[in-house]
């Protein structure tokens, strides 16, 4: 890292932690690609600027973090705009007093939370209910890769909110003020980073199949046995999620009837502006993130919060029952606030068990709030078999210690659904796989597999062969039409709620 | 368009990041140098005042940033709520461009390339 550099990452550390864990890496990487075109010394005004924003904002009490989001005022916060002329030494010298000068008045006013600012709060060992972790507890590598990287590599995301600032013991300021006063270099930054998405990914890889696993090792699921059914598995996609215990809930919830606003008027293609061609997704398949705020807000149809709830895709045809309003494009706007305690635990829990936490919450919520009266059944239900097609299957195994990941990919040839180290009963118990249709394996095939499945979306997709034609052609397998016995949801009852 | 009340007006930042943000998915630099070629370099922000404002616009939904797809910058994507917002600002700019030309004695831009 040059001199200049090393001036504008010492800026950069000057912010809250909050904020410089979520954007300082961004924000370095940004100067080294900006100093050409916007000069070096707006640059570092424009980052001092920030510096005294983000520590009048969050610096002195984190109470206004907590101030509903939807309430704030855009204007707040200003702006600086960096003007072709750039900045007199006079006006850089004293925007560096001021920032150095605001700073130092934190320490000595409120030494903590300078103290804190150096620190980890998204780690769970950080968190409020647990206090602090001993030093061999929070620091232990869980390997090489992080041994190299020090303590900011146990946090397991790079975002941090409001409710992450926990207490800290005095015994380990000395530790955290060394470890602020050296700016990280963006080559550990960036390792920190990976090492956070790397983490990330094998937990969504599995959610993306219907579950998630804990750890950073490779999340393999064990292998069913031939034939099996959802039942060999633990909770996936398509099995409604039953509460064991009571309902744990939200501390705040808002709900309000949501008015679609009007779309803006497109771009034309051929224009400065236009959109750019995006990944296909289908709608109903959006891979869970990890839990970074207390927060949770949704602009949501009510059949489809039930849906999500129980642990249906969001179109499930097993969501029966309920008054016609349920049907009609009626969606509510809620914002709901996790406690404090909740969130603490919270953060100790894989991503599928944030994320069945989350279902729970919202199955109170709609039982509270909608006041949603309901009861499950069997029914004999049209669904698909998976079997194999004449000629054998045409699979690729996967890599020993692959990571499970199925998406939708699309490129300039259409698009399809791409596995890697996926088992046949993921696939076929996830959304992304037939909308959710119920879909059994009985292939008998039990490993884990590659495949790039290229088939025609309902959109045609040009010369793509539709789905059934694309699983016999590349993968040797055929969906058979079936009638089966499945559980389905019944709606007794569920009102429009008050707003407020 | 009543609940955007609360949000507008925007600043300059604000809305020239969401401005940006309507040609597609950009990360951070991508936003810089697109908010500096749409006022033709007569207005151009700095990574503190993008993260700044940044932050805000994540909070709020108006901005989402987009699954990390194994590359290394983080990348923003408008959210419907953020175009909505954006729209409404434009409309209530459009009112005050109207309300300065009306002040002014100024020709309406249209009529002038009509007439002129």
């Amino acid at each position: 890292m040059n001199f200049k550099a090393r001036i504008y990452a010492l800026i950069v550390e000057m912010h809250p932690a909050s904020f410089r864990h979520e954007f300082g890496l961004e924000m370095r990487l940004d100067f080294e690609e900006a100093r050409k075109s916007h000069g070096v010394m707006p640059l570092y005004w424009d980052a001092l600027l920030s510096v005294f924003r983000q520590w009048g904002q969050t610096g002195v009490t984190s109470e206004r973090e907590r101030v509903p989001a939807a309430a704030r005022f855009l204007m707040e916060g200003r702006y600086g705009a960096i003007g072709g002329g750039g900045l007199s030494a006079f006006e850089f010298g004293r925007g560096t007093v001021l920032a150095v000068g605001l700073f130092g008045g934190l320490v000595l006013v409120q030494g903590r939370a300078v103290v804190h600012s150096s620190n980890d709060f998204a780690s769970p060992n950080y968190s409020a209910s647990d206090g602090f972790q001993p030093e061999t507890a929070r620091h232990t590598p869980a390997n090489g890769a992080r041994s190299q990287i020090g303590p900011r590599t146990s946090r397991p995301s790079y975002h941090s909110g409001p409710f992450q600032q926990a207490e800290m013991m005095p015994e380990d300021s000395a530790a955290m003020r060394s470890h602020f006063v050296r700016p990280l270099r963006i080559s550990e930054t960036v390792a920190m980073r990976e090492i956070a998405r790397t983490e990330a990914a094998q937990r969504v890889a599995l959610v993306a199949a219907g579950e998630a696993s804990a750890g950073t090792a490779a999340p393999r699921e064990p292998e069913a046995p031939a034939g099996a059914g959802p039942s060999g598995h633990a909770r996936v996609a398509g099995q409604i999620l039953h509460a064991t215990a009571p309902l744990p809930s939200f501390e705040v919830v808002s709900i309000r009837l949501w008015h679609r606003p009007p779309a803006p008027p497109p771009v034309p293609a051929d224009q400065p502006g236009a959109p750019k061609p995006v990944m296909k997704v289908d709608p109903g398949s959006g891979r869970p993130h990890a839990l970074k705020s207390a927060r949770w807000h949704s602009i949501i149809p009510v059949q489809v919060l039930i849906a999500t709830a129980y642990n249906l895709p969001p179109d499930s045809k097993r969501v029966t029952g309920g008054p016609g309003w349920l049907r009609e494009d009626i969606q509510y706007e809620i914002t709901a606030t996790i406690g404090d305690e909740m969130f603490a635990a919270m953060q100790k829990m894989t991503l599928g068990e944030q994320q069945t936490q989350m279902q729970l919450m919202q199955q109170s919520l709609l039982a509270d709030r909608f006041g949603l009266k309901l009861h499950f059944e069997q029914r004999e239900m049209p669904m698909f078999t998976l079997e194999v097609a004449k000629g054998g299957p045409k699979l690729t195994p996967a890599a020993e210690g692959g990571t499970t990941r199925l998406e939708n990919f699309a490129d300039e040839r259409g698009g399809g659904l791409k596995g890697t180290a996926v088992t046949l009963d993921q696939l076929t118990q996830s959304p992304l796989f037939l909308g959710g249709r119920v879909v059994e394996n009985r292939t008998g095939l039990n490993g884990n597999y590659d495949f790039m499945l290229r088939f025609a979306g309902e959109s045609g997709d040009g010369d793509a062969p539709g789905l059934y034609t694309a699983l016999q052609d590349q993968m040797g397998l055929r969906l058979v039409p079936a009638k089966g016995m499945v559980e389905v949801l019944v709606i007794d009852a569920v009102e429009k709620p008050s707003e407020n | 368009m009543k609940d955007f009340d609360k949000l507008l007006p925007l600043s300059p930042a604000t809305l020239h990041v969401l401005l940006a943000l309507t040609g597609g998915d950009l990360h951070g630099y991508g936003i810089m140098l697109e908010v500096a070629r749409q006022s033709g370099g007569q207005y151009k922000i700095g990574p503190g005042t993008l993260y700044d404002n940044l932050k805000k616009l994540l909070g709020l939904g108006l901005v989402e940033e987009l699954p990390a797809e194994g590359e290394e910058r983080r990348r923003y994507r408008l959210s419907t709520t953020g175009a909505a917002v954006l729209a409404a600002e434009t409309e209530r700019l459009a009112d005050v461009v109207k309300l300065a030309r009306l002040g002014l004695g100024l020709h309406d831009r249209g009529t002038d390339e009509v007439t002129s």
